[in-house]
């Protein structure tokens, strides 16, 4: 099991990497764009599409696994000592697997229309022509790690918050 | 419908005390709700483009661009500066050091937007100065959780932009409408504080015999003063329409990356660390927001908000007695969670409820805000004193005993603000449409 934990642990790395990456990105792009329009009266072309259509995605969906993982999404805790007395914490595994479940059901129709995407090859309007495929394929790829990392919690596969948890 | 609607409440309770995350306890119940209100097929569909959907908003990216701002300034340790030179300028008189714990907060409120975050910051700048002359914990604790809370009135506020973003209301009146009760509300804490430290509990609080320094050398005004101008530039530029709000914040995160490189403050470390938790932070909140958007469109598919507005009008209920309920159970749940999931989680029901019945979304927003704030700071829970507790180590049944006069002021400014809501809507319509 080591191994596979290990594996999703990099790809969450990896994902929080390329969020990082876009949110710098997104800071550069738009503050060019404000200071090109306003100073020089020559804005950024395409900045805004460029910002909507793959940085906000990416922000989004490719920190969303390390921020479930690292512990970082605001929870309730108010009954945590009465929940970590039920054996196993059978109670909480259970809700965690109902919303893996719908993360997945995400993942799935997500990962549909991000093939559908590739396939019709579409381009957005404007003056500059991004391609529309490569916007959704992120949703996919976040949901999909974070319904990976609820089940393997869910399933007694490691400790349900995180390695540190006791 | 009422009860599917109300059994998808219930079961985003069980999800919520059974510490399924926030955002995906939302995305479960929601999605639930929809299966049983209009089948798999329309779930199906919701799910698989609704988060796409709305996490594709260029408007959204000012969440981002603000929280970076802060990361940048805080990596800086300009939040300690800003402490730094409140203190230097009000530290030697009675109480000083909280008066200055008051003022860094109003200032802190306009470059992080975020209580918990602003909470953390003060106690980090503040606290070992004041146990150091002698401030007693209860006392020194409460000061700092509840001047975070300024964070959600004073511009640029997160809560703020995530309402007008969300009900889409207007960010720059949003914005503009919470200067005025932010004041009133430091001015409450003010009045407070005073009370405290010269009549109520005279003894315990000491008078310094100077200004208290934070250890570190030089002018702390000359590090203080640009930050302060790149707060007020930003807002503005905001409120005269020079950018929009997305480009100030992304500009404000350029321009704070900038002073921070300018003093030298800002090693790689501290950059990449800046980057990842503003990202991180940013992820979590847009991940409640887009998640959201799946319960608001169950919520209108089962159409219960109508029913409940056909339901109000055929019993005649008073709509303040409808305000009131909201507000209680927005303030309750203050007790349990952060401002932001509390706004996202509760404003695709109460928000249409609440403007059908006639009241102004901008009044209702600072309502919203205000409410959820006392909660942040209120006994059992309020989470900003578990923040500041976890910060500073001082047990919270110790600040809890503190902050009672401060909620009582908090709840007297609440109710101001509900009887003229001029206070909030007068600024905003003054300088928007005269």
């Amino acid at each position: 099991m080591k191994p596979i934990l290990r594996a999703v642990s990099l790809l969450e790395r990896a994902s929080l990497t390329l969020a990082v990456l876009a949110m710098l990105a997104m800071m550069l792009s738009i503050s060019a764009d404000a200071f090109g329009r306003y100073l020089f009266n020559a804005p950024v072309e395409g900045a805004f599409e460029f910002t909507e259509l793959y940085l906000m995605i990416v922000v989004t969906f490719m920190a969303m696994p390390d921020t479930y993982s690292s512990g970082a999404q605001i929870r309730l805790d108010i009954a945590a000592d009465l929940l970590k007395r039920v054996p196993g914490r059978a109670v909480e595994r259970l809700a965690l697997a109902c919303a893996a479940a719908v993360t997945a059901v995400m993942f799935w129709y997500s990962l549909q229309t991000a093939i559908e995407k590739f396939a019709e090859a579409e381009t957005s309007f404007g003056a500059v022509q991004f391609r529309l495929d490569w916007s959704y394929v992120w949703v996919p790829i976040g949901t999909g790690l974070v319904a990976l990392r609820m089940t393997l919690r869910a399933l007694f596969l490691e400790p349900l918050d995180g390695p540190d948890d006791d | 419908m009422i009860e599917t609607a109300a059994l998808v409440g219930l079961l985003m309770l069980v999800f919520l005390v059974l510490r399924v995350p926030v955002a995906f306890a939302v995305l479960a119940a929601g999605a639930i709700g929809l299966l049983i209100q209009s089948g798999p097929d329309t779930m199906i569909a919701v799910l698989r483009l609704s988060p796409y959907e709305h996490a594709r908003s260029f408007t959204m990216t000012t969440v981002p661009m603000f929280v970076l701002m802060a990361e940048f300034l805080s990596a800086g340790r300009f939040t300690q500066d800003i402490f730094a030179a409140a203190n230097r300028l009000l530290g030697g008189i009675r109480g000083g050091v909280l008066y200055a714990v008051l003022l860094g907060g109003v200032i802190l409120g306009a470059m992080s937007g975020s209580s918990t975050a602003s909470a953390a910051s003060l106690a980090r700048a503040a606290h070992p100065d004041l146990r150091r002359l002698g401030y007693p914990d209860w006392l020194s604790g409460a000061t700092v959780s509840v001047t975070g809370t300024l964070a959600i009135l004073i511009p640029p506020s997160l809560g703020l932009i995530l309402y007008g973003v969300f009900t889409e209301t207007s960010v720059a009146r949003l914005l503009v409408g919470g200067i005025i009760p932010g004041l009133i509300t430091a001015i409450g804490y003010l009045v407070t504080l005073t009370v405290i430290c010269r009549r109520v509990a005279p003894e315990p609080v000491p008078v310094p015999e100077g200004a208290a320094g934070n250890g570190r050398s030089g002018n702390v005004f000359l590090t203080a003063i640009p930050v302060v101008t790149l707060m007020l530039g930003v807002m503005v530029v905001l409120y005269t329409g020079a950018v929009t709000v997305t480009e100030a914040g992304a500009v404000g995160a350029a321009l704070s990356l900038i002073l921070c490189l300018a003093y030298r403050r800002l090693g790689w470390p501290d950059f990449v660390e800046a980057l990842v938790r503003a990202t991180r932070s940013s992820a979590m909140i847009l991940s409640i927001v887009i998640f959201s958007s799946i319960l608001a469109t169950f919520l209108i598919l089962s159409g219960v908000t109508q029913d409940l507005l056909v339901w109000i009008a055929e019993q005649g209920l008073n709509r303040w007695l409808v305000l009131a309920l909201i507000l209680t159970i927005i303030l309750i749940l203050g007790f349990f969670l952060d401002q932001l999931a509390i706004l996202l989680i509760t404003l695709p029901f109460t928000f249409p409820l609440l403007t059908g019945i006639g009241f102004d979304p901008v009044w209702l927003g600072i309502l919203f805000a205000k409410t959820a704030e006392i909660g942040m700071v209120s006994p059992p829970f309020g989470l900003n004193v578990f923040v500041v507790s976890g910060v500073t180590k001082v047990p919270s049944t110790t600040i809890f005993r503190g902050v009672w006069p401060f909620i009582v002021s908090d709840l007297v400014i609440l109710l101001v603000l509900i009887a003229l809501p001029s206070l909030t809507t007068w600024l905003p319509g003054y300088l928007f449409d005269y």
